[in-house]
């Protein structure tokens, strides 16, 4: 018997309900609770009479929240899974993810439903400085029956409140066909994620996961003019001239195909078969960023001569100049655990977790390694300097790949493939300078 | 320097197992440990790192050569498997791990390979400033490689990323480079914190045999050890590392494997002190430790000079792995530090046999409370606790015919006596007491007193119960709104969303 | 016409009938259960055992434990004397420098030993605890063994250093440990038991220090020992993760909740906003795994401060300061770890009032002064465009509770907040195929003292 289902999983009330009958004294109604506060209290209806100009601050950033279709590797055969019989070439993965429509007019916006990308776009924001997040969800085009809503959790925000967390238990989150404003004022720089955390297992495993990050209000006072910092270290020992933001993630042919199948997924059996930098497995790793949006239609312009990553547009390929000083914003958010190499080069970690490594009596306790190992919900900040040019040829060729090797391939397929991409060393002064991460 | 330690060490190593075997008569019956294993000197984990290996060709160049081919392992059980590894000898068999490379710092190292497979493969160092050679060494060339002015570290190399690079180190081509500080062969880095007087190299690395016997065809993402290996070899065959009370050893730690490796060390803490070749800014002290893939570790242990003889400490994998294949007793990563002699054995009494009778019962005819105290050399008393253990000499006197060991002591309680114990279970403490070494530790019995109510004996369950994990179907006619609780039968429901209405 | 009045009104009806319903006694929840008559609660602290003479008998027996998609599963656990059977094993308390002593009893029909590791010196019976072999020089367990069906064996120690550790069978521990004999050693350190070493920045706020255990099951593996047949560990395959022996929402239940007569340890964080004068120290977790999956632990809210590793504190040999902070924490198999925490930052602010004020309400400890009666940056939407959880107050404001539309349960109390803390291996946040259970517990916030907090 083919076991549901169209509607979504439950909830364990059982335990739930008795432990919270229990964690309280006698469970009064919340109205009669209510009317026993201090008159302090306040509710949010009047919040919003008194507010109008605060309150309809344009949002930063309008992201949306729906489902699409992406490609990975279609010669790596998991039959029945992938590529799903479903996707419409050229794609072979259903995911679900949030897209970028800052500025698109409504009529775009809502064309935008089937179309989402993964990896969600890199956002980079000011510490001390507001931002807003309008938090859209249209629903899903392969699943109409689907009612899921949608968040977004910061990953690693301070002094978070439960409101603006997103977490949908002890918070709200967003049903289809409405939106909400996500505020932060962020005090601490450095490298954090944000994901869907409504039913996180099965939204962040479909690809509702990018990078977020914090740039310090040390660069706008730097200690040497134009240098950038990961954070406001007081010495440069955190300053660079390059950076690369790399979301590591894997996928489960068998997760995602039963999403689009209109299957239950038994998470306990996950076993991931690709992993992804960026939302792409190697060698796409190294094809260009896509082109931004088109003007017209809205949707996603795709790398020149990759019509198959319309979708994944974040490219994971790291080109610097020699004596670069490179800053990796290494993030996962996959279920395995990556062990992050770089090959002939050593990194200086210098952050973890958005958290300057120095001891609070200003000991520094960053350090030297070939190797930066990451639990999912782990973020780390290493800088490495590019060594001299040596060629032959335009650039040498370094790789930084996950050497936990069971998971350095493509569905299990010879050859390699998953989470590597290639760092690319030109002689001093041949690149221009950066001005977007992973460019 | 390192001559003598290495002759003294053989010494006593020989010295241990003539004390081993004289001490071994000389045990309690009632304990269970034994002399340590006799450990035949070559077999010394930490007596085969030499200062150097490879050779001297110029000033400040040192030259290895290895060849990349097919071999076999033998894995415990006596399966053997396909590998490919390096050797040091075009004649050689190919070892797993490959030859250990010592070098010294500031030297250039300069790596030849000979390809005797049958498909590109090429050396990666990692650790040091090379560029991947991601072509290769074609089959049947030779290639070279240099790595000027080392610095000190515990390094490893590998089958770099050709084409079928991840493959070729998963078949076992990977082996250590060390490079010693200069001028002090005993040191791990440039810093006389961390001085050692006993080293040994653990390398990490797992078999799947389905992959070795298929190692271009099988479908990695099925990778699943069977077994987990140090240095190639699982336990029982995994050498000890031997060592001595006062001694700090070094651990050159390298995973080779597939995935991260969890292990510990029991009774003693290990202080890391470099990681991927470099120097940690502060050590730290740790139980168990994990090693990412590919990553090399360097940690201390400190044996303290008051560490009791013939100690062994266990170096296990603390991720319910120490397993081989199929067996379910100990295997795979696990050996032991060990200090010289023979392990000091209790003398004194001990309680063994501790029964208490009838049990269960309902107290009407009382109990009777035996023990046997053996050990020691005149024992004079003996000493019991309902319940709760207090400290020796406030017990509760008990008969015995007192002596030499063992010694039979025994004492009842009365129905009187038992009647103001709860219904349930009761633990009864015994301690014996020797004239000259005093109290020594409790042999407990419990008692199960069942003062009311019927007593319950025999209790079979036919058919046997093995529907116990078992969900509750859906009926068929409950449609859920989110899902359906085998566990109680009915719906479950995780969020209310309001359908948005129009009106 | 706007929907809100009606539905307010709808909203109280439905509550008095409730409170009607379970005033009587006679409810039942919309799930179909008869609401039983609860204790007060107790809280969720970590619970110590602690003997004026530092000895403890530890039985090991058979049991079995509550999973959260309706199993049981059969288990082994060390019991405290001849106390119920338990899992996690009892939290044995003790003080630095104390001598322990430990009595193994073993009811079970295997060899049992105790390990402690991270503990040097320990004695069995009178001697050095040492690794046991047979005639032919194969280990057969780590530490001499309690026999089967009775036997027992004595371990003592001196407890020398302060710190978290694990003590667990040392005898067949691949499959021993799985099956629950493993518990929580805790040593406290000389200058005080709200120190977590010697040290004065490890001090915390005693009633918010809290046990985290964590494991995983294999139930396969459990029923095949319950019956007595043979398992091959090569087709382990854990469906149930843990915390305290819970999986969630069990973790939220209180210490001794009598639905989980075996499962006695909560894992529920209480704690109030910082302020530097009135609640100036943090919570303290204290972390054990014995699993086989190197767990990343993510708390939300804020980052946790990693003091001391494997009973170890992270400090220089200058007294250096060398802790860090994380917002996860992978914590790897027989791994410690002991984190502080507190939420809430009076000298930068959030950019709004937390609290929901009026510029002209009284401040509240601990509260920013720039946030003070700053509105909420952003407009909330309507009940009919949110989806809202089972612990949300209905506002955005910590210690304000907001309607929500009818019908919607909520078992937020005070409006406090609930902030998550979970594996971050989200297909461990599960119990076997159901979503939203296993590793994973809240951190409850509750406003400031004086509130209306049960």
């Amino acid at each position: 018997m083919k076991e549901q289902k169209l509607t979504r999983r439950g909830f364990l009330s059982l335990g739930g309900g008795i432990a919270a009958m229990a964690v309280g004294a006698a469970l009064l109604p919340r109205q009669l609770k209510a009317l026993l506060q201090p008159v302090a209290v306040v509710k949010a209806d009047d919040q919003v009479t008194g507010l109008a100009a605060a309150a309809d601050l344009p949002p930063n950033r309008y992201l949306l929240g729906t489902d699409g279709w992406a490609y990975m590797s279609p010669g790596a055969l998991i039959p029945p899974y992938h590529p799903d019989p479903w996707a419409p070439p050229p794609f072979t993965t259903y995911v679900f993810g949030l897209r970028d429509v800052t500025g698109l007019t409504p009529m775009q916006v809502e064309a935008q439903k089937g179309h989402v990308q993964i990896s969600m776009p890199i956002i980079g924001i000011n510490q001390e400085t507001e931002y807003r997040i309008k938090l859209g969800n249209v629903g899903l085009l392969m699943r109409p029956d689907l009612v899921d809503s949608h968040s977004v959790h910061f990953h690693g925000f301070r002094n978070q409140t439960a409101y603006f967390d997103g977490e949908p238990m002890g918070s709200v989150s967003v049903p289809i066909g409405s939106s909400m404003m996500y505020y932060y004022k962020p005090h601490d720089p450095g490298t954090y994620m944000y994901h869907c955390h409504f039913e996180d297992t099965e939204h962040v495993h479909m690809g509702m996961t990018g990078v977020m990050y914090v740039r310090p209000i040390q660069n706008q006072s730097p200690l040497n003019p134009g240098e950038r910092y990961a954070y406001n270290d007081g010495n440069g020992l955190t300053a660079y001239e390059r950076e690369f933001a790399i979301l590591l993630t894997d996928s489960w042919a068998k997760g995602h195909w039963d999403d689009t199948h209109i299957q239950v997924s038994d998470w306990s059996d996950f076993r991931a078969d690709f992993w992804l930098m960026n939302g792409r497995v190697w060698p796409d790793t190294l094809a260009a960023n896509g082109l931004g949006t088109d003007p017209v239609t809205g949707d996603l312009i795709a790398p020149p001569g990759h019509p198959e990553l319309q979708y994944q547009p974040i490219s994971s390929l790291i080109q610097v100049n020699a004596g670069d000083r490179v800053l990796l914003r290494l993030v996962n958010l996959g279920f395995d655990l990556p062990a992050m190499t770089l090959t002939g080069i050593k990194m200086r970690v210098v952050g973890k977790d958005a958290t300057l490594l120095r001891g609070r009596d200003g000991t520094d306790l960053s350090y030297m390694s070939n190797t930066v190992f990451l639990g999912s919900g782990e973020s780390v900040d290493a800088i490495f300097v590019a060594p001299p040019y040596q060629g032959p040829g335009a650039y040498d060729t370094y790789l930084l790949y996950n050497r936990s090797y069971g998971h350095l391939h493509n569905g299990g397929y010879s050859g390699y493939g998953g989470q590597m991409t290639e760092v690319r060393v030109f002689s001093a002064g041949t690149l221009p300078p950066q001005t977007e991460p992973n460019t | 320097m390192r001559a003598l330690a290495h002759t003294l060490l053989r010494l006593s190593v020989l010295m241990m197992l003539l004390v081993g075997l004289m001490s071994a008569g000389a045990l309690d019956g009632g304990s269970a440990a034994q002399a340590a294993p006799a450990l035949s000197p070559a077999a010394d984990l930490a007596a085969t790192l030499p200062a150097t290996t490879c050779t001297l060709t110029g000033p400040g160049i040192r030259t290895c050569e290895l060849w990349a081919k097919a071999g076999t392992l033998t894995l415990p059980g006596g399966v053997t498997v396909p590998i490919w590894g390096y050797s040091d000898g075009a004649a050689a068999p190919a070892i797993l791990p490959g030859p250990v490379l010592i070098a010294n710092e500031g030297e250039t190292v300069e790596v030849i390979l000979h390809n005797d497979l049958l498909e590109p493969t090429a050396l990666a160092f990692p650790g040091h400033g090379l560029r991947p050679d991601l072509a290769g060494v074609l089959p049947g060339a030779t290639g070279v490689y240099t790595i000027p002015a080392v610095a000190p570290g515990t390094f490893s190399y590998e089958a770099e990323l050709t084409t079928n690079g991840v493959r070729q180190v998963a078949m076992g081509l990977f082996g250590a480079l060390i490079v010693r500080p200069a001028g002090q062969p005993s040191w791990a880095y440039d810093d006389a914190a961390t001085a050692f007087q006993d080293e040994a190299l653990l390398i990490f690395s797992e078999i799947d045999p389905a992959f070795n016997n298929n190692p271009s065809g099988f479908d990695l993402a099925t990778f699943a050890p069977q077994y987990w290996l140090i240095n190639g070899q699982a336990y029982p065959d995994i050498p000890a590392i031997a060592s001595t009370a006062g001694n700090t050893v070094l651990l050159r730690i390298i995973n080779k494997g597939m995935t991260h490796q969890a292990f510990g060390l029991l009774g003693l803490h290990q202080t890391v002190v470099g990681i991927d070749g470099s120097p940690v800014p502060f050590n730290y002290q740790l139980v168990a430790d994990m090693i990412p893939s590919g990553q090399s570790e360097d940690t201390l242990v400190a044996i303290p000079a008051t560490a009791p003889s013939g100690m062994q400490y266990a170096l296990y994998e603390t991720g319910h792995k120490a397993h081989n294949g199929a067996g379910a007793t100990f295997g795979g990563i696990l050996t032991f530090i060990t200090t010289l002699g023979a392990p000091t054995s209790y003398a004194g009494p001990l309680a063994a046999n501790v029964q208490v009778a009838p049990s269960p019962t309902n107290g009407a005819a009382g109990v009777s409370l035996t023990a046997t105290i053996m050990g020691g050399t005149n024992i004079v008393a003996a000493e019991y606790f309902a319940d709760t253990l207090g400290l020796p000499g406030s017990g509760v006197s008990m008969n015995g015919t007192w002596g030499a060991p063992p010694v039979a002591v025994d004492a009842t309680m009365s129905a009187a006596a038992l009647a103001g114990l709860a219904t349930g279970e009761h633990i009864f403490y015994v301690r014996g007491y020797d004239a000259t070494l005093g109290w020594g530790p409790v042999g407990s019995a419990v008692l199960n007193l069942v003062t009311s109510g019927p007593m319950i004996t025999g209790m079979v369950l036919t058919p046997p119960d093995d529907q116990r994990l078992r969900r509750r179907p859906n009926p068929g006619h409950w449609r859920c709104p989110a899902k359906w609780d085998g566990r109680r039968g009915g719906c479950r429901i995780l969020y209310r969303h309001h359908r948005r209405t129009r009106d | 016409m706007h929907p809100l009045p009606v539905l307010r009104t709808l909203q109280r009806a439905l509550m008095l009938a409730l409170v009607v319903a379970l005033l009587t006694g006679g409810a039942s929840t919309s799930f179909g259960q008869a609401m039983p008559s609860m204790p007060a609660p107790t809280s969720s602290n970590l619970v110590c055992t602690t003997n004026p003479s530092g000895t403890f008998t530890l039985t090991a027996k058979v049991g079995s434990i509550s999973v959260p998609d309706g199993n049981i599963v059969y288990m082994w656990g060390f019991a405290l004397g001849d106390g119920p059977f338990q899992y996690p094993g009892p939290v044995l308390c003790v003080n630095q420098g104390d001598t322990v002593t430990v009595v193994l009893h073993n009811t079970l029909t295997e060899d049992v030993s105790i390990i402690f590791p991270g503990q040097v010196d320990v004695m069995v019976d009178g001697e050095p605890s040492q690794p046991v072999l047979d005639a032919g020089g194969n280990l057969v367990s780590l530490a001499k063994a309690a026999a089967a069906g009775g036997g027992s064996v004595t371990y003592s120690f001196v407890a020398r250093e302060p710190g978290t550790y694990l003590y667990q069978s040392g005898t067949n521990p691949d499959k021993q440990v799985q099956m629950g004999l493993a518990g929580t050693l805790i040593v406290r350190p000389t200058v005080g038991a709200d120190y977590v070493y010697n040290s004065a920045d490890t001090r915390f706020k005693p009633d918010t220090e809290y046990l985290l255990f964590l494991s995983e099951i294999d139930p396969t593996m459990h029923q095949a020992v319950e019956q007595g047949l043979s398992f091959d560990m090569r087709n382990y395959h854990p469906r149930y993760w843990l915390i305290n022996g819970r999986g969630f929402p069990d973790t939220l239940a209180p210490n001794f909740a009598p639905w989980l007569p075996n499962q006695p340890y909560s894992a529920l964080e209480r704690i109030h906003p910082y302020d530097p004068i009135n609640n100036p120290l943090p919570m303290l977790n204290r972390f054990l795994s014995v699993g086989t999956f190197n767990y990343p632990f993510h708390a939300h809210g804020q980052h946790v401060r990693v003091i001391a590793r494997d009973g170890r504190l992270l400090k220089g040999p200058l007294g250096e300061d060398l802790s860090y902070e994380k917002f996860t924490v992978t914590i790897g198999p027989g791994q410690t770890m002991d984190t502080l925490f507190r939420w809430g930052d009076p000298d930068r602010g959030i950019g709004y009032d937390i609290y929901g004020h009026a510029p002209t309400d009284p401040m509240l400890p601990g509260e920013f002064p720039g946030d003070h009666g700053v509105p909420l940056p952003v407009t909330v939407p309507s009940e009919q465009d949110q989806t809202t959880g089972m612990y949300y107050s209905g506002s955005p404001f910590l210690g304000a509770m907001g309607p929500m539309l009818p019908g919607m349960m909520t078992y937020n109390q005070c409006g406090e907040m609930y902030i998550i803390a979970h594996n971050h291996a989200l297909q461990q946040i599960v119990a076997w195929d159901v979503t939203m259970s296993g590793m994973a517990t809240y951190i409850r916030i509750d406003p400031p003292l004086p509130n209306m907090c049960p």
